[in-house]
């Protein structure tokens, strides 16, 4: 019987003209260099000319240090056992705030979607706290919460809350109306409409307020570690190496944490955005 | 339960969507639909069609137990509505497929909804596939797929849990006449061979006479049932039965019918 | 469904009953409730002695130098940072090579917490103002010239093809085409800067300052004197839900004259 296969039509297959335009060397081999080469060839020429002006013209090494120097003070033994500590106690404050912050605000961005009165109540509140610059509130923090991990963590997981609480928010609540009143119509209840609908809609936003969230975890470690004078971890490394005017070494510092947020923010969420992708994807 | 007596049945139906607002911005109530009075038999093909803002889709949505009418009284099998029900298979404009599930999950997704999710029951939804040419397509992604194979999932979808009623709004609304017309085929013998009772809102009169065993003609807003003019043709139809004269004066009159309601409202 | 009317109204009186007892719940308990936390000292202070700090008596001489000091910093180093960002989004926007070779560093300079910058803008450029509006000018820099970047790059190809069979020259489609179309990108850039830089510049000064929000906080902090310490942090809510205002004010106008479809 002559079935009506309609032929899937183009937005089936790959569209190839959509696809970066072809590298002028042939091959995946090429192609990857096509990618690699112009950040590779710009870092190079970045640093050679740094490198030379600042030997040409005799700059202090209090304005820009040296690459060479910086490299000296990166692989030093002393540097990298020192610098691992203190990364480590910086993103364990991080995680912990993190996981704090971000479970809270989910339930509550949850409780707040789900609940007309809970949100008329408590939506005041929540925006008189979000406008507040919440960095703010370290000096506070560290008065009530003292100078260790605790305060860390505490001040991490209130800067982490409110992204993840109001992308939560506001993702529940723009869940396509047609899906859900498909679902309705299908005698779906309250609980398997949010279970099997709304919840799935939403991680696209709630995972884009988990990355921001995280980021936010991690300024909040360091502002933590930069205003309570003996929580140790990178940012009092950099106030330590700041006080003795080494900038050399500051640079260092500041590059490890760059290392850790690409981490953490890029690779990390990079892996939860491939592990989640089915749910990235439109209907149309 | 006992399948004597009507699959529908519609009385006195009148809906007003409620205004909004207070003083210089208020919205003010729209009356929909108006002394609609309907039964729908078991195993009956049954269009809807009329302008545009007719209320329509209104009509259809209080039999799916979506909206609850302002006055009069819906039945289905009997039963007054109260809400949704189990035993209805919709299938709207959109095809409102969840974009993180494959073909085959979209389609158990109200066998999921309605306990657990059986053998018999993806056997079914195979076989629906099958006879709705997507045999293949079942661990494909929405994105994937053409807005007629999406549509086309759509109807199997409300066919899922073997439903004792259809309700179908515009379902290939959206879709290029040429498509549309094929799929047109397909739903009459996707029907014909599951027996099921059908209820279809169209504004395509074409549509609805090369489907349907009735077809209803509302008027403009607030809607009221006009005519209902029954298609003399046999239950299977074909591309070949829309070029033949008989189906054109029935085309014909039910056009003439719409415009007459028409203008009467509109001088 | 529609509710009928007068449950919903029975509704709204409900929540507004919640939201007022709430409201006066908490503010009884903060009164009420014993303020030593822990027992060392590490205090809330009272509701009364906070309201008597915002009140005619607390130190508005103070408040008010701090808060122009902050606000300044803010608004000079987000002029740097927005100047900067749209330059910088719209060079690596329309060119391919500076995009591929610059983007990178871009992204990983992102994930650096501008906030561990202060450190190092302090040997730059002292204790004033000037090393907080650097720090400000960098943390506003990004969200910017992301977006502004992805402006350019996602400007309309069908614009764009129409412009050109109507004979539209590279520099007009530029200006007439893509540079419009930045609008509203580059005002969601600036959304977030607004907000980043009022908190950059109270980070900065946290850190290292002589003056402003973040120096009087820890001074108030140092002193035991926490009923300015938290007048001051009413008076953030407040400078908050201003710069908010005005920034909603600001998207309904743009957004009037440069509708996005």
């Amino acid at each position: 019987m002559n079935k009506v296969t309609e032929a899937p039509d183009e937005r089936v297959r790959p569209r190839r003209d959509l696809e970066p335009r072809r590298s002028p060397l042939a091959g995946p081999l090429g192609a990857a260099a096509f990618v690699l080469l112009p950040p590779l060839l710009v870092g190079l020429a970045g640093v050679l000319a740094i490198q030379l002006v600042i030997s040409r013209f005799e700059i202090s090494g209090v304005v820009i240090p040296k690459p060479t120097e910086v490299w000296e003070i990166m692989s030093s033994d002393l540097f990298l056992d020192q610098v691992g500590q203190s990364a480590w106690e910086t993103w364990k404050a991080t995680l912990i705030g993190f996981a704090l912050g971000a479970g809270a605000g989910v339930a509550l961005g949850v409780l707040m979607a789900e609940s007309r009165t809970a949100r008329f109540i408590l939506y005041p509140y929540v925006v008189a706290f979000q406008s507040l610059p919440k960095i703010a509130l370290a000096p506070v923090c560290a008065l009530w919460l003292g100078f260790g991990l605790t305060m860390k963590f505490s001040f991490a997981a209130m800067l982490a809350f409110f992204p993840v609480l109001i992308a939560t928010l506001s993702a529940l609540s723009t869940v396509s109306e047609t899906r859900l009143e498909m679902a309705t119509a299908f005698h779906a209840g309250r609980w398997q409409r949010f279970r099997r609908i709304s919840l799935p809609s939403a991680v696209p936003g709630i995972v884009s307020g988990l990355e921001i969230s995280m980021a936010f975890a991690l300024i909040g470690a360091i502002v933590g570690e930069f205003v309570a004078p003996s929580a140790g971890g990178l940012g009092q490394l950099l106030l330590t190496y700041s006080e003795a005017i080494n900038v050399a070494a500051e640079f260092s510092v500041l590059v490890v944490l760059m290392l850790l947020g690409v981490l953490q923010n890029k690779i990390l969420f990079g892996l939860v955005r491939l592990g989640t992708r089915r749910f990235f994807e439109s209907s149309r | 339960m006992a399948t004597t007596g009507h699959a529908v049945e519609l009385a006195g139906l009148r809906h007003v969507f409620a205004g909004r607002g207070r003083g210089r911005r208020a919205v003010h109530g729209v009356e929909a639909v108006k002394g609609v009075d309907l039964t729908v038999e078991p195993g009956e093909f049954v269009s809807i069609v009329g302008p545009s803002g007719c209320g329509k889709s209104t009509i259809l949505k209080m039999i799916a137990g979506l909206l609850r009418p302002a006055e009069g009284a819906v039945r289905v099998w009997g039963e007054p509505v109260t809400g949704p029900r189990r035993d209805i298979g919709i299938a709207l404009q959109d095809a409102t497929l969840l974009p993180w599930r494959d073909v085959m999950s979209n389609c158990l997704f109200p066998v999921e909804l309605h306990g657990k999710v059986t053998a018999e029951a993806r056997e079914r939804v195979t076989g629906l596939l099958e006879r709705a040419g997507l045999a293949g397509f079942e661990s494909r992604r929405p994105k994937e797929l053409s807005g007629g194979m999406r549509q086309r999932v759509a109807i199997c979808r409300a066919l899922a849990d073997d439903p004792r009623l259809l309700l179908l709004d515009e379902p290939f609304g959206s879709l290029d006449a040429l498509t549309r017309e094929q799929m047109n085929i397909d739903l009459n013998r996707i029907w014909r061979e599951s027996g099921k009772t059908a209820i279809l809102i169209t504004h395509g009169i074409d549509e609805a006479v090369l489907l349907s065993t009735r077809v209803v003609i509302l008027s403009e807003r607030p809607g009221t049932v006009v005519e209902v003019v029954t298609p003399p043709f046999p239950k299977a139809r074909t591309k070949e039965l829309m070029a033949t004269p008989e189906f054109a004066e029935v085309c014909g009159r039910i056009r003439d019918r719409l415009f007459a309601s028409e203008q009467r409202v509109g001088g | 469904m529609t509710a009928p009317a007068p449950a919903a109204n029975l509704g709204a009186a409900a929540r507004w009953g919640g939201l007022v007892a709430v409201t006066a719940a908490l503010l009884l308990a903060w009164q009420i409730l014993p303020s030593d936390v822990q027992g060392d000292g590490s205090s809330v202070p009272k509701l009364d002695a906070v309201l008597k700090a915002l009140g005619p008596s607390g130190e508005w001489g103070a408040y008010l130098k701090a808060l122009r000091v902050t606000l300044g910093e803010a608004f000079f180093g987000l002029l740097i940072g927005f100047a900067a960002g749209v330059v910088l989004g719209v060079l690596l926007g329309e060119s391919r090579i500076l995009r591929q070779g610059f983007y990178p560093y871009a992204l990983a300079l992102q994930a650096l917490p501008p906030i561990a910058l202060a450190p190092i803008f302090v040997i730059w450029f002292g204790l004033g103002m000037q090393s907080k509006i650097g720090l400000v000018a960098a943390a506003t820099l990004f969200p910017v010239l992301v977006s502004t970047m992805a402006g350019v790059a996602e400007t309309d190809r069908g614009r764009i093809e129409m412009a050109t069979a109507f004979g539209a020259s590279k520099s007009q489609i530029r200006l007439r085409i893509v540079f419009p179309g930045l609008v509203v990108p580059i005002f969601s850039g600036l959304e977030i800067s607004v907000v980043l830089s009022f908190l950059a510049a109270i980070a900065g000064e946290l850190i290292s300052a002589n003056a402003g929000i973040g120096v009087i906080l820890q001074v108030y902090q140092r002193d035991y004197r926490l009923a300015e310490e938290f007048a001051v942090l009413m008076i953030l809510v407040v400078v908050g839900l201003a710069l908010a205002l005005l920034v909603r004010l600001a998207r309904r106008l743009v957004l009037e004259r440069m509708p996005n479809e």
